[in-house]
């Protein structure tokens, strides 16, 4: 094992050696580090990573994410004083998988470190293929049949950040042996055209809220069609009521550590997008 | 023929009503969950026909269902599931609780008019 320390103080890279020591754990690696790039060299399918940064939340979760985009399995851990929430908070949405109060013990050290190693080694984040293709069937199908739109397929990629691509997305929630979230992102122009189509009438002029509500059942359908298509596989899911998000360069979260695959495919000339961002639970991997 | 729409889309809504309309059908009630719909079939008795969805908030297509059959057979109101719940197993609950057709979304304004043809009584 390498435990790799992440600090803007020198005393915890020794503080941390100085646990393993006490508790005479032998086999493990050392290494300090203080930038991203340090970190990201240092990094290998063995390592642990402490991150223990109380300057700024966001350069704590910055080293998280780095780190997550390069392994998405590799366990991390925040160290950190209690008083301090936003950096406990900003590490844990950017991925970590716990937190380590200061001043810590060396049982609790230990302890954390083997629970995160174990829980990452049940973790499976690989692109599951067998969920991808359903909902591009799907999406083919709605836009066809109740948009009166042929759409074609340009390029599929996997994608970390939370920012969509459209101005306006439909958000569903699914959950069962697969759980995640399902998103269609559309510009503003050809959102407001295949309404126009589904309702039989010209494109309205701006984001109305009819255009709003059919995006949701846009997602309801895509997802509805994908469910049905996966029952004769090992996921079954239930659907939820659909979201729906709207304005330039809308942010939608989806779970750290899960691959979220965009599909991106061009419809009436403009490109929009699907992402589906799913894992697989224990009962399904069973 | 009175037929009454419930939707928590207002865009599903009104693409089914555009459809019923193109068929003749112009006298149509809507509402956007099993609630409002049992409180619309109670203002109007003269319904002839319930198309519902599944997935609504509040109350459900199924519970809305069940409800209507407590007091009202198949035979006197027809009740069509129009819904994005493809799986077969939710077409055999959907018709074990009453429902005397589904229609899967998406669909075509043919697929809905061929579903509801059975229970139509003529414009």
């Amino acid at each position: 094992m390498k435990v790799i320390t992440v600090s803007d103080s020198p005393s915890t890279p020794n503080q941390v050696r100085g646990v393993f020591n006490l508790r005479k754990i032998p086999g493990v690696e050392f290494v300090a580090v203080h930038t991203k790039d340090e970190m990201l060299a240092a990094m290998d399918e063995k390592s642990v990573i402490l991150v223990d940064w109380e300057r700024e939340p966001a350069e704590c979760a910055d080293f998280v994410y780095a780190a997550k985009a390069k392994m998405a399995k590799i366990p991390v851990l925040i160290l950190c004083i209690k008083q301090k929430a936003g950096t406990t908070f900003a590490g844990i949405k950017a991925g970590a998988a716990g937190v380590i109060n200061k001043p810590f013990n060396p049982d609790d050290v230990i302890r954390s470190i083997a629970s995160t190693i174990k829980k990452g080694q049940k973790t499976r984040p690989t692109v599951n293929v067998e969920f991808i293709n359903p909902f591009i069937d799907a999406t083919r199908t709605v836009f066809s049949s109740m948009c009166g739109v042929e759409v074609a397929r340009k390029k599929i990629f996997v994608k970390d950040d939370y920012k969509m691509l459209g101005d306006i997305s439909g958000v569903m929630g699914l959950s069962g042996t697969a759980s995640g979230t399902v998103v269609i992102s559309m510009s503003s122009e050809l959102a407001r055209q295949v309404v126009g189509n589904m309702l039989g009438e010209p494109p309205a002029s701006e984001l109305t809220q009819d255009v709003v509500d059919a995006t949701g059942e846009i997602i309801n359908m895509i997802s509805g069609q994908a469910k049905a298509s996966l029952v004769k596989t090992k996921y079954h899911f239930t659907i939820s009521i659909p979201k729906v998000v709207t304005g330039p360069g809308h942010e939608i979260e989806h779970a750290p550590g899960t691959p979220n695959i965009v599909v991106v495919f061009e419809g009436a000339g403009h490109d929009f997008s699907l992402q589906v961002c799913l894992a697989a639970n224990d009962e399904a991997e069973a | 023929m009175k037929i009454l729409v419930v939707d928590d889309s207002s865009t599903m809504r009104r693409i089914i009503s555009n459809i019923l309309k193109s068929s003749g059908y112009e006298d149509i009630v809507e509402a956007g969950d099993g609630i409002e719909g049992l409180n619309q079939l109670k203002a109007n008795p003269d319904i002839d026909m319930v198309l519902t969805d599944w997935n609504m908030p509040n109350m459900n297509g199924l519970d809305f269902l069940a409800k209507i059959r407590e007091t009202t057979p198949s035979s006197t109101l027809p009740v069509i599931m129009v819904t994005t719940e493809a799986e077969k197993a939710n077409v055999v609950a959907a018709i074990k609780a009453g429902a005397n057709n589904y229609i899967v979304k998406p669909f075509t304004p043919e697929i809905v008019k061929t579903k509801l043809e059975p229970f139509l009584k003529p414009a």
